[in-house]
């Protein structure tokens, strides 16, 4: 691997790592942190990494065991994200804006309760977009689980968003 | 779209329907029926759109760049070093072994059994009727002990008949 392989094929993963490193560690400056551990410690293996697949599922799972040894060392528990991220707004009244965001926060906190391999693989799935194939790998995990854990986790969001009365 | 989103919650859409679904979540115009499902959806693309610092990179290169000085400083200074300190300890634990097989041999070549060797008849004889005394004895006290246990087991024997 040179720096145009490095540039072209995993640099344009980054967010993908962030956002799932974010999930796990709760704070977007840790989120950083692990990104850029992680493609520091890819780089200085670069020699071996020829050998390798799929370096999108190494990446993710290194992601994953950096962000966990690092909620771990500094003994943070998992929160919901502060209010404040640039989240996309079409609320037209401030009243809509701020019942929007308690929405988002409700949605994310659900999100946030469910068992870590539910957790990580709705996220990969219904927000990276990965397909069941590409979560087997990255998570280590055989892909009719994958399938089954999906399903829990949408079955739980769903039966949350209903107890927690969000319109329903 | 609604059978697509009971379809959603039983884990059997493809990617394609799902992205349809975002889609028809995110574009304003849901039917109230669904409406309930739109911030699920709106989650999903808000999170999408959660990206690293804008000076990511630029950070990121300049650590590698160190990262990348600094092993090649640890692989040209400490392996030659390295190299160095394994010829040295190879050569002082061929030294050690090397004296001390000398030594063992030195040794054993300086004991001179002829002196212990005894010439003399009468002596001879005698040291090899001590010896037997000596063996027979050690026999004649395990007999004796053999006696001893069996008249035991005859005194226990009584009590069972």
């Amino acid at each position: 691997m040179n720096h145009h392989d490095f540039k072209t094929k995993i640099l344009p993963i980054k967010n993908r790592l962030f956002r799932f490193a974010l999930g796990i560690v709760g704070q977007a400056a840790e989120a950083e942190d692990v990104v850029q551990e992680v493609f520091i410690k890819l780089w200085n293996n670069r020699h071996q990494m020829d050998s390798i697949s799929n370096i999108e599922a190494w990446c993710i799972t290194a992601t994953k065991n950096l962000s966990i040894d690092k909620l771990r060392s500094k003994h943070q528990r998992v929160v919901p994200m502060a209010a404040g991220f640039d989240l996309h707004d079409h609320s037209a009244t401030p009243y809509e804006a701020a019942v929007s965001h308690d929405v988002f926060d409700q949605v994310r906190s659900l999100m946030n309760r469910l068992p870590e391999k539910q957790r990580d693989i709705m996220q990969l799935r219904d927000i990276e977009g990965l397909s069941y194939q590409e979560i087997a790998e990255a998570l280590g995990v055989p892909m009719d689980q994958v399938k089954v854990y999906l399903f829990r986790a949408r079955k739980a969001v769903r039966e949350g968003m209903k107890s927690e009365g969000m319109g329903m | 779209m609604k059978a697509l989103i009971e379809k959603y919650f039983e884990g059997e859409t493809s990617l394609e329907e799902e992205a349809q679904l975002r889609a028809y979540f995110n574009s304003g115009e849901v039917d109230n029926e669904l409406k309930v499902y739109e911030p699920l959806f709106q989650h999903f693309a808000s999170e999408r759109e959660q990206t690293l610092s804008a000076d990511f990179d630029d950070a990121l290169f300049q650590k590698m760049e160190s990262a990348e000085a600094k092993l090649v400083k640890m692989r040209t200074w400490p392996r030659s070093l390295l190299r160095i300190a394994a010829v040295g300890a190879v050569l002082v634990v061929a030294m050690i072994f090397l004296q001390k097989s000398n030594t063992t041999h030195a040794q054993q070549a300086s004991i001179d059994w002829s002196k212990y060797e005894i010439t003399d008849e009468k002596k001879a004889y005698d040291e090899t009727v001590k010896a037997l005394k000596l063996v027979s004895s050690k026999l004649k006290k395990g007999s004796k002990k053999a006696v001893h246990e069996v008249e035991k087991m005859e005194k226990v024997g009584k009590y069972f008949n």
